[in-house]
This record gives structure tokens, C-alpha cells and sequence, in this order.
């Protein structure tokens, strides 16, 4: 699914990756671990083509990013990958199916098409009855679950979470954490999530550990 | 799904910050006042032009028939026959309404005190008095429908007030000739058109007094005068007239042949017109590229979210242009409303007084031409977005991982 081989990163002076192979099968769940400013954000950003890596080579769903120019690029992002990120993202003025329609929508989906998806969706993360609710109106679980539909809905190879559960309590975290699970069960989904959370961590098949920028 | 239309809508006022708001309240209204001062202008100027062309073309008809030496300094030198192959059947010519006849002759207005150079027009019984008696200030039009030669004068304001004559006296008309000649007609009217290089000058007169004192046959007139249904025709019409309806031994002209001056002065306007158009588009310009950018900078999280679930460079710029189209179209609405709301207020009330000398008219009219109006609004509107698409590129340097790392 997602082969990475030798991606290197540096901000000015700052070397944040040296060097990191990543080859994630459908299907996983990988959990990437490691000390804060081990590199963990920006090698998912990398891998989910947010930012560009100074060398090395990515590919993905046997797609060469690298070969892609910008427009090319969205177009692939849009298609192919998820994201869900430790804050929600959800944009404040649209209700919570009108958030997890936007991609659709940028993918030129029909409204229809993309509504009755969403709501499938929503419905299987239990949010069957908060599909018309801003997000300011549901609670920080509920709106890490919006994002996690927002990342579904067009059917993406992989989803990318960055410490999706990193601003939730507990129990919260928890159960977002098992509706992964349950949505690689129903859908086979993969994702890729870096974390804090040992629960979590240990939950996922793999567990990639980041360190000094390399992966151990 | 059109995304564009789909989130351009939801945030078209702002992120709700009071102060980005008002910014774009401000350029809407800049758009709305340009659009009103430009519809009120066109109005303006469109209604000065027409007006005084009208009156212009009035007091002397749209084209003048004429001998080819005759028709100089105020004054028909050599007549022509009245019986002519175009006369009176031009008028049944489409496009043409009227043919009348004239003859000139300059003389000098004596009182006890003083002495005026004027123009004597002289006209016969089918001359078309609707023109004059609209501006007929005292008296009446002349009566020229008896056996005999009229002994009446209509004189302009302008005359009477120089001289201190009045309707009822009788005026003193000297001619330089040899042997010199006077007449005392009586004046029965007087007029005041307002085109005060005309009035000063002329003052009508039966055409057989002309005759008379010209030593002219009885069916010898200085030229004829034609009238126009519209005034668009005059071109081609000057053309028709002169190449099919009259001999070759005469001579032909418009009235903007005659008198290029006060045409061009009136065409002038347009340019003026220009200026103005182009100053406030480019105010209104202004202010959109300032609510755009407002726009972009108070939204650089949505815009990196929405590039990191896929929107593309243009997308997400369509969104913004779309924005702005929605700010100048109030601010269009805003402007037709106030600016045909003041044209309206003009007509009705007529608040915008002209220096009557200068400008050949005491009321500035108002004509409102539909088609420049749409056309106005259309051309602001793609004008205004052709130029936003420059800054609109600021959008391609708002990265996503920006919005996302740094919330
Ligand atoms: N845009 C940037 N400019 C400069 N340094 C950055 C930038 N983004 C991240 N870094 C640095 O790169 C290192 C790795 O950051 P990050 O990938 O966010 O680590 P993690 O997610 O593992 O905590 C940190 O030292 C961070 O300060
Ligand atoms: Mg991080």
C-alpha cells in the first residue's frame, strides 16, 4: 500500500528525517511511536503527501508522488487519503454531514451521492442524530468522529491520524480507538496513526518506533 | 456538488470578526457608490448631449439645402427656386419629416440709445412653429398666413433685454445696402432657447419682407431646411439628400458640417464621461483586491484544511472570487438602486441647476440608457474579477500543514 524508502527531511540546519523506510499492506493498522519532536508529524505528513520530502522515494497505492505536480497531487490526496489530526478541523460554519460531504464534493461528487455515504457513515460511528450539528454543538469525541467520517468518505487507501485521541479523555479514547478497529473489520481499512497512546500502541498490529529521526 | 458555490456562500461576510466584516461592508459600498455616481453620469451626460442637440438641431433642422456660395456669414447671398423636384415631397422621404423654407439677412437693431447687429431669418406659412413656441417666453408666434407681408418680428430675450424692447414695440431695422433700406416691424413675441450663440443672433421675420428688400423674384427663397425623424440617421441621411434628392447645382449640409465647433464640444463630454468611469472602477478595484485579501488572510485555516482534503490551488480560489463576485453584486444592486433613485429625483425634482449661458440649458436632464446600464454593471462585475485574480494567487502560498500544525 504505502512503500517508503530513505525519505529524508531537514528544516534549514535541522535534520528531523535521515533516512526512513516505511512500507505499510493493506489492511494494517501501524501505530507510530516516539519521543515529541522525534519527526512523527512530519513524516505522516510526508507519507500523506501534505508536505514534499527533500529525497527519497514514495509511492503510493503503485502511485510515484514524487511524478505528480501540485494540481495532480490534490487530486490524488483527495482520492486516495484520509486524514484525521489531533485537533477535528471541522469547519465551524457547515454541519456535521456538510464537513464529511466536503472531500466528496471536492472530488465533483454528486450531492446525493455523497450525502447518502455520509450518512452511512455517521451512522456507524453512532452519530446518526448529531448529522445537523455545527461543531461547536457536539463534544470533542463527536467531532474527532465527524473527522473520521470526513477521512472515509471517498473510500481513501489509507487514513493518516496524527494523536486523533490526543485531546480526549480516557474513555473517550477508548472508543475511538475501537471504532478503528471496528472500520478495518467492516471496511478493511488501513491506517496509520502516531500516538502517545500505549493502549492504542499496543492494540495495532505494528508499531513503528521514531527516534532522532529514524525509525528503530 | 459545486464546492465553489457550496462554502462561498456559507462564509461570504467574513468569519464574523467585526472588524473584516466592516472592511467588506466598506467595499461593497464602494462598489455601490461607483456604480451610482457611473449610472448618474451616463444619465447626465447622455441627457446634456441629447438635449442640447435637440435644441440645436430645432432651431436650424438637421440639413441645410442651400446655393453652393450662398449659404455664408449669416447671410443667403445668392437665391435659389423655390420650385425644386425635392420640394415639398422630401418630407414624405422615410426618415425625413419636414422641409421648410428660409433666407437670411443681416441688419442693425437702432434704438434712441443704442444699436445691436442681429439676423433676420425669414420664414414663410409652412414654417413648423412647434420648436419656437416651446420656448416662446411673451407674445406670439408670427402670423404669416395673409395676402399680405407680415410687418411682425419674434425676437430672444437676449435681443430685447440688450435693446430694453418689448412685445408691442416696434423695432427700428436698419440695412447696409446700397441704397441703405429700414424697416419698423412691430415685435409680437419673444423667445428664449437658451442656445445663446443663436439667440443673440437671430430673429425671425416673414420671408417676403427678405424678398422685397433682396430684390428677389416672388418664388426665390435662401435655402431649405431639413428635419430628421431621428437623429442616429444624420449621416446617412446627409448622404441620401445630398447624392439622390438634390441637383448637382446645389449644395447640401448637416448641421454638423455647418457647425462642427459645439458638436465637438458636445462629444467632448464623453470623454469626460471616460475619466470618470475609469477613476471610480479603478476605486472600486481597490477596495475588492483589499476585501479579498481580507477574505484569504481571516481564512487561512479553512483554506489548509481544504487543501489537505484535496481542493487544488483554483479550487479554493474560485471559492474566493466567487466571494467577491457576491460583494460586488450587493454593492451593484446597492449602486443601481441609489443611482436610478437619484436620476429619478432629478427628473422629478430637478435639483441640478445649469448656468443657462454656458451650458445652453437651466435643468441638467437625465436620459438613462438600459443597455449602458447593463452593460456598466457587466463590465464592472468582470473587470472587478479579472483584476482579483491576481491577488486571488495568494491562496497558492497558504500551505496546509501550516493551518493544521499551528492552529
Ligand atoms: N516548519 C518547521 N520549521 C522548522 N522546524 C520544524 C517545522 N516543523 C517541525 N519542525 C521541527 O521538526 C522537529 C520534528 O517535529 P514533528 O515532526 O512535529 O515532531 P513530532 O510530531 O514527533 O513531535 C521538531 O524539532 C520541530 O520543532
Ligand atoms: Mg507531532
Amino acid at each position: 500500500m504505502i512503500q517508503a524508502t530513505n525519505i529524508k527531511k531537514s528544516y534549514g540546519e535541522l535534520a528531523v528525517l535521515k533516512g526512513v523506510d516505511v512500507n505499510i499492506n493493506k489492511g494494517e493498522i501501524v501505530s507510530i511511536v516516539g519521543a515529541s519532536g522525534a519527526g512523527k508529524s512530519t513524516l505522516l505528513h510526508i507519507l500523506g503527501t501534505l508536505d514534499r520530502s527533500d529525497s527519497g522515494d514514495l509511492q503510493i497505492a503503485d502511485t510515484l508522488i514524487n511524478a505528480l505536480n501540485d494540481k495532480q497531487l490534490s487530486a490524488f490526496r483527495n482520492k486516495h487519503i484520509g486524514f484525521v489530526f489531533q485537533f477535528h478541523h471541522l469547519l465551524p460554519e457547515f454541519t456535521a454531514i456538510e464537513n464529511v460531504c466536503i472531500p466528496a464534493y471536492i472530488n465533483g461528487t454528486n450531492e446525493k451521492e455523497a450525502q447518502t455515504r455520509a450518512k452511512e457513515l455517521l451512522t456507524f460511528l453512532g452519530l446518526k442524530d448529531r448529522m445537523t450539528h455545527k461543531p461547536n454543538q457536539l463534544s470533542g469525541g463527536e467531532q474527532q468522529r465527524v473527522a473520521v467520517a470526513r477521512a472515509l468518505i471517498n473510500q481513501p487507501d489509507v487514513v493518516l491520524a496524527d494523536e486523533p485521541s490526543g485531546n480526549l479523555d480516557s474513555d473517550t479514547s477508548q472508543e475511538l480507538h475501537e471504532l478503528f478497529f471496528e472500520l478495518r473489520k467492516q471496511y478493511e481499512q488501513t491506517f496509520v496513526i502516531v500516538t502517545h497512546n500505549k493502549e492504542l500502541a499496543e492494540m495495532s498490529d505494528r508499531q513503528l518506533v521514531m527516534k532522532d529521526g529514524l525509525i528503530v | 456538488m459545486n464546492i465553489t458555490r457550496f462554502i462561498a456562500r456559507r462564509i461570504a461576510f467574513g468569519s464574523g470578526k467585526s472588524f473584516s466584516g466592516f472592511i467588506l461592508k466598506i467595499a461593497a459600498v464602494a462598489v455601490g457608490l461607483s456604480m451610482c455616481v457611473m449610472i448618474v453620469t451616463n444619465a447626465l451626460v447622455s441627457g446634456f448631449q441629447e438635449e442640447v442637440s435637440r435644441k440645436l438641431f430645432g432651431f436650424m433642422g438637421h440639413i441645410q439645402i442651400s446655393s453652393f456660395d450662398g449659404n455664408r456669414s449669416f447671410e443667403d447671398l445668392s437665391p435659389i427656386n423655390i420650385k425644386q423636384d425635392f420640394y415639398p415631397s422630401l418630407d414624405t422621404v422615410t426618415g425625413i419629416s419636414r422641409i421648410q423654407v428660409y433666407a437670411r439677412k443681416p441688419g442693425i437693431v437702432t434704438t434712441d440709445t443704442d444699436f445691436e447687429g442681429i439676423v433676420l431669418k425669414g420664414i414663410d406659412h409652412n414654417f413648423d412653429w412647434s420648436f419656437f413656441e416651446q420656448y416662446l417666453v411673451d407674445g406670439r408666434a408670427l402670423e404669416l398666413g395673409g395676402e399680405k407681408k407680415a410687418n411682425e418680428v419674434l425676437i430672444s430675450r437676449t435681443t430685447a433685454n440688450r435693446l430694453g424692447l418689448k412685445v408691442g414695440d416696434k423695432m427700428t431695422i436698419r440695412f447696409l445696402q446700397k441704397p441703405p433700406r429700414a424697416r419698423r416691424p412691430e415685435i409680437v413675441g419673444i423667445y428664449n432657447t437658451g442656445l445663446e450663440e443663436y439667440d443673440e443672433v437671430y430673429a425671425l421675420y416673414d420671408i417676403r419682407n427678405i424678398r422685397k428688400l433682396n430684390d428677389w423674384e416672388e418664388d426665390e427663397v435662401g435655402g431649405f431646411e431639413v428635419f430628421l425623424d431621428d437623429v442616429r440617421d444624420l449621416d446617412q441621411m446627409s448622404e441620401d439628400v445630398y447624392y439622390r434628392y438634390v441637383p448637382h447645382d446645389l449644395l447640401s449640409r448637416n448641421l454638423k458640417e455647418i457647425n462642427p465647433n459645439v458638436f465637438e464640444w458636445l462629444a467632448l463630454q464623453d470623454i469626460n464621461e471616460w475619466v470618470i468611469l475609469v477613476l471610480l472602477t479603478m476605486i472600486a478595484i481597490i477596495n475588492m483586491i483589499t476585501a479579498l485579501l481580507i477574505l484569504i488572510l481571516d481564512r487561512t485555516n479553512m483554506i489548509g484544511i481544504l487543501k489537505a482534503l484535496g481542493a487544488n490551488n483554483w479550487q479554493v480560489r474560485k471559492i474566493f472570487l466567487y466571494n467577491a463576485a457576491i460583494i460586488i453584486g450587493l454593492g451593484l444592486l446597492l449602486g443601481n438602486a441609489l443611482g436610478l433613485g437619484l436620476c429619478w429625483l432629478q427628473q422629478t425634482f430637478e435639483f441640478i441647476r445649469l448656468p443657462e449661458d454656458s451650458y445652453y440649458i437651466s435643468v441638467a436632464p437625465i436620459k438613462l440608457n438600459w443597455i449602458t446600464i447593463v452593460l456598466l454593471n457587466l463590465a464592472t462585475m468582470g473587470v472587478c474579477l479579472l483584476a482579483l485574480m491576481i491577488p486571488s494567487i495568494l491562496v497558492t502560498r497558504i500551505k496546509p500543514i501550516t493551518a493544521i500544525r499551528f492552529r
